[in-house]
């Protein structure tokens, strides 16, 4: 008799993962630097941080990290 | 020069990735039982998975950090690479070429040349293709060292040591499968992670048309200042590019080279692998707008003093072009996205990576050590030599690294590498599938012979025997448009030879070439099915994008 497969999780569902994690951490660390504001970059660096791209950017990518995992969040047969 | 360095959250986004891909790899190996499964990832994959790791397997960081590089080099008309330079390639490989590839049900590009020509065929093949491999993990471990060294401080030994250990693990534990999971994620972390760049950069310089207001007149345009090679950033001629980019080096790369093919075949049925470059299209369509756009504007910035922002400069004094990318992450992006934007471009050199070592290990198993060295092998020991090839291939990628170091710019070196494998092989492969009375004599001395003269001309050149414009026939050129029309001379020579010799050789018997050669084989058309489920659909759809991106910017 023949082993029955494993489920596989779907390769979109990792893309969630780390959409999510990584936007999270972007996002926590840009509020941070809102209620606690860096030390000013060096000349030529980080140039933007007034216009605080990390907690904008990261809440899209949690948003968009969040729909991968809603629908791919059934195991799919290996 | 001093590191950007990085902060803890940069740190730990950096970590997690890698924690990441080897978790998969890990995970992926319980789905790993056979061959199939390591070689050709199952072929059960959809025509969006395959497509985009298609896509993703030639999208590395070389590519990144390389034509950004020179876009500030050479100007806009580095669009051409992901235009007139890939779509119309990856549109007749969907629609003409894969029919062949999958109906075969072979396992790699050699492999399709032992069945329609024969043996010797294969293996040189395979053999220029394993060493074109390795130079380009080399390439590859470069670019990786330089992102290394721009942002984390780290040396070339540790950064070579780091990525290799992390591919070996999990491109060994379950081959090309966890090398497309890993590049899918890739795909995503890299739209992630530098899209925001072009979008910052555009804030800053004002507008799109702005920026192509203030690059020289010769950068802005693709296609108006071609009659005179002169006028513009790459020096060379329509005629070089339509000839050596768009036809030969192009065509030979996305139809021929197994590292991107190979993911096509891991598709579940020929629909599914015709859509694969379809698809990839139009993904490939629109990265210029990272890339190009992302050069040009560095270019400005590094025009205007009051900008602060100054290449990197090599050791012999030179401007590094290649470290534009970093450099522009560094400016725009805020403590945590530095992570992200250095990440992106790791994950771009590991899936690259991983896939030249996916494709080694399969070229090296089948058509090297099962076609010659090992002919009774059985299932088990084809695996365990596959996950050998992983180790073996990375320690030579290695040592391709060290050489790969003395290199001036990445991507002059990659397109040289190709004209010397890819472009003769493409004349070889069109005339197999195309003509059926071509001979196996024919291509194997028709291909060995567009291969000795396309390395012999570049020796030429390199060494001053001959002046490159002999080649170019203009008086003006550059390393690239020296490299376009090398791969025409070898195409073109390539393919007279073949024919020539085929006429006054032995045939193989048509009923041998059934499935093989148009006209012996099913073309995969689909009858009777809406057209919105037809991979010509699609194909229309993307040409038609083409056309109007190459009459946009003009």
């Amino acid at each position: 008799m023949s082993e029955p497969q494993a489920a596989m999780r779907s390769i979109w569902y990792f893309v969630g993962i780390i959409l999510t994690v990584m936007g999270g951490i972007i996002l926590l660390t840009g509020l941070w630097n809102l209620l606690v504001p860096p030390e000013p970059a060096a000349d030529g660096r980080n140039i933007f941080q007034h216009l605080h791209p990390s907690v904008w950017w990261g809440a899209f990518m949690v948003v968009c990290g969040l729909v991968y995992l809603w629908f791919n969040r059934q195991p799919v047969r290996s | 020069m001093e590191a950007i360095g990085l902060t803890l959250p940069d740190w730990l986004i950096i970590v997690i990735y890698f924690a990441f891909v080897l978790g998969l790899g890990f995970y992926l190996k319980r789905f790993t039982r056979s061959k199939e499964d390591f070689f050709l990832a199952g072929r059960r994959n959809s025509s969006w998975v395959a497509g985009i790791a298609f896509l993703s397997a030639n999208m590395g960081a070389l590519e990144l950090l390389g034509m950004t590089g020179n876009s500030m080099k050479y100007g806009m008309y580095v669009a051409h690479f992901y235009w007139i330079g890939a779509i119309p390639a990856m549109l007749f490989l969907g629609l003409y070429m894969m029919p062949f590839y999958y109906s075969s049900r072979i396992s790699s590009i050699p492999g399709y040349l032992k069945l329609r020509f024969d043996e010797k065929t294969r293996v040189l093949n395979a053999m220029a293709f394993a060493v074109m491999t390795v130079l380009m993990s080399g390439i590859n471990m470069y670019a990786m060292a330089l992102v290394m060294e721009t942002f984390l401080g780290w040396n070339l030994h540790v950064s070579l040591l780091v990525s290799a250990v992390t591919i070996g693990i999990y491109v060994g534990l379950s081959g090309l499968m966890s090398a497309i999971f890993t590049e899918i994620v890739q795909f995503f972390l890299i739209w992630f992670g530098l899209i925001l760049v072009t979008v910052l950069g555009l804030v800053e310089i004002g507008s799109l048309s702005e920026v192509f207001q203030r690059v020289p007149e010769a950068f802005g345009s693709i296609w108006s200042t071609s009659g005179d090679p002169s006028q513009n950033g790459m020096l060379v001629s329509w005629a070089g590019i339509v000839l050596g980019l768009g036809f030969v080096l192009s065509f030979g790369y996305w139809t021929t080279d197994f590292l991107v093919v190979q993911r096509a075949f891991s598709a579940r049925d020929l629909r599914s692998a015709r859509l694969t470059p379809i698809t990839a299209s139009f993904f490939k369509m629109v990265l210029p707008f990272i890339v190009v756009v992302v050069g040009l504007i560095a270019l400005i910035l590094a025009g205007d003093a009051d900008s602060g922002f100054q290449l990197l400069v090599k050791e012999g004094g030179d401007l590094n072009y290649d470290s534009a990318l970093p450099l522009m992450i560094a400016r725009y992006y805020s403590p945590g996205l530095v992570g992200l934007g250095v990440t992106a471009l790791i994950a771009g050199f590991m899936a690259g990576q991983a896939g030249n070592i996916s494709a080694f290990n399969t070229v090296w198993t089948y058509d090297i050590y099962h076609a010659v060295l090992r002919r009774d092998a059985s299932e088990e020991h084809l695996l365990w030599m596959g996950r050998a090839a992983t180790v073996v291939g990375l320690a030579l990628s290695i040592g391709a690294g060290y050489l790969a170091n003395t290199f001036p710019t990445i991507m002059d070196y990659m397109q040289a590498i190709f004209s010397w494998v890819n472009a003769p092989l493409f004349a070889t492969m069109l005339l197999g599938m195309f003509v059926v009375w071509i001979t196996p004599n024919g291509a194997f001395w028709g291909l060995v012979t567009g291969m000795v003269s396309s390395v012999t001309m570049f020796l030429a050149v390199k060494f001053d025997w001959i002046d490159a414009t002999a080649i170019t026939l203009s008086d003006v050129t550059s390393d690239m448009g020296a490299n376009f029309w090398r791969a025409w001379w070898a195409w073109l020579i390539t393919f007279a030879l073949t024919i020539l010799i085929s006429l006054f050789t032995r045939k193989k018997p048509r009923e041998e070439l059934v499935g093989l050669v148009k006209g012996l084989t099913d073309t995969g058309v689909i009858r009777g099915v809406p057209w919105p489920r037809r991979p010509e659909f699609y194909a229309v759809i993307s040409l038609v994008l083409f056309v109007a991106l190459n009459l946009i910017f003009w």
